[in-house]
């Protein structure tokens, strides 16, 4: 009896401002044995104090009873499927995400492709027209050739 | 080393096991439901991709889904405030809060969330774990990669900001 007087009259004059920092500790259980004690001896003397733990009560009771964000409880299918896929189609997935470097590689495959078709067709003629051009069409301003009598 | 067929049940069991926590944890860290499933998605789709170990529900798989989906989130915030901030710069018209949930919300309720959003991301991060997770200081700490003093003292001071705000006998 005489021991717990001495332990609640050693918790009451603990500062409250030491008591204050471990409140919500204290309300979270992640205070030892201790000062658990401690905590509860000084609340139930100090009036200050226990305004404070029912401060603090309250905020965790609004914070808790907040319903402005209802989160959703499960992904939807599509988005499960999506992450499946991952798995069930590892090469469509890598493209997928290597999509940048894919495009990259396919459209600088297509300009060397064109490239080579372009230099096999445009072997130059006389006149250093390329062939694939097709013929050199008479110009108005042409030399006339001398007509033969 | 286990079939297709072995790793898509372990990562069925493994979805199901956490969808609905993060889906929670990544709506309250943005105060909004919108874009939750975006964020958790990415984040499966990238732990599908990366983790390198069986597909089982562990301290290490949660550590990491949590932290994927932490930064996931994040990102997408920043890059939703950029947005707006062009959007307001450029002479949009000043812009609702997009992401409001379509439930009307009580003054009460809107306060609370209002309350969570004037926090650092870090506080919101451990109050959002602690208050509506209801993890220990210890699963906070390996979530987050703080130690568990750290924890303490930022969610201290993390609750009397709150409880400034929000600790009225109203
Ligand atoms: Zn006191």
């Amino acid at each position: 009896m005489a021991n717990a007087r001495t332990t609640g009259e050693a918790a009451a004059a603990v500062p409250c401002e030491e008591i204050q920092a471990l409140l919500f500790d204290y309300m979270a259980h992640e205070l030892g044995d201790k000062q658990s004690l401690l905590v509860r001896g000084h609340l139930l003397h100090c009036e200050e104090c226990r305004r404070e733990a029912a401060r603090m009560e309250r905020t965790v009771a609004k914070l808790r009873g907040d319903r402005t964000v209802i989160p959703p409880e499960h992904l939807k299918s599509a988005a499960r499927r999506r992450i499946e896929r991952v798995i069930l189609h590892p090469f469509l997935d890598f493209v997928y995400v290597h999509r940048h470097v894919v495009a990259a590689i396919l459209a600088l495959a297509i300009v060397s492709l064109l490239a080579f078709i372009a230099g096999k067709y445009s072997k130059a003629g006389p006149e250093g027209r390329p062939l694939w051009l097709g013929p050199n069409p008479v110009r108005e301003t042409d030399p006339q050739l001398p007509q033969t009598p | 080393m286990p079939g297709a067929k072995d790793r898509l049940d372990s990562l069925r069991s493994l979805v199901d096991e956490y969808e609905g926590a993060l889906l929670r944890y990544v709506s309250r860290l943005m105060g909004s439901a919108s874009y939750a499933e975006d964020v958790v998605q990415n984040t499966f789709l990238k732990f599908t991709r990366k983790w390198r170990k069986p597909f089982e529900v562990s301290p290490d798989a949660s550590r990491w889904l949590y932290r994927v989906a932490r930064n996931e989130a994040l990102d997408h915030m920043r890059a939703e405030s950029r947005r707006r901030r062009l959007h307001a710069e450029h002479g949009g018209e000043a812009m609702a809060q997009p992401t409001m949930p379509s439930a009307a919300p009580s003054d009460k309720a809107r306060s609370a969330s209002d309350a969570l959003g004037r926090l650092s991301d870090r506080e919101r991060e451990l109050v959002v774990l602690k208050v509506y997770e209801e993890k220990s200081y210890k699963e906070i700490a390996e979530i987050t990669g703080l130690s568990v003093g750290n924890v303490g003292y930022i969610l201290h001071n993390a609750m009397r900001k709150l409880a400034a705000i929000l600790g009225g006998d109203d």
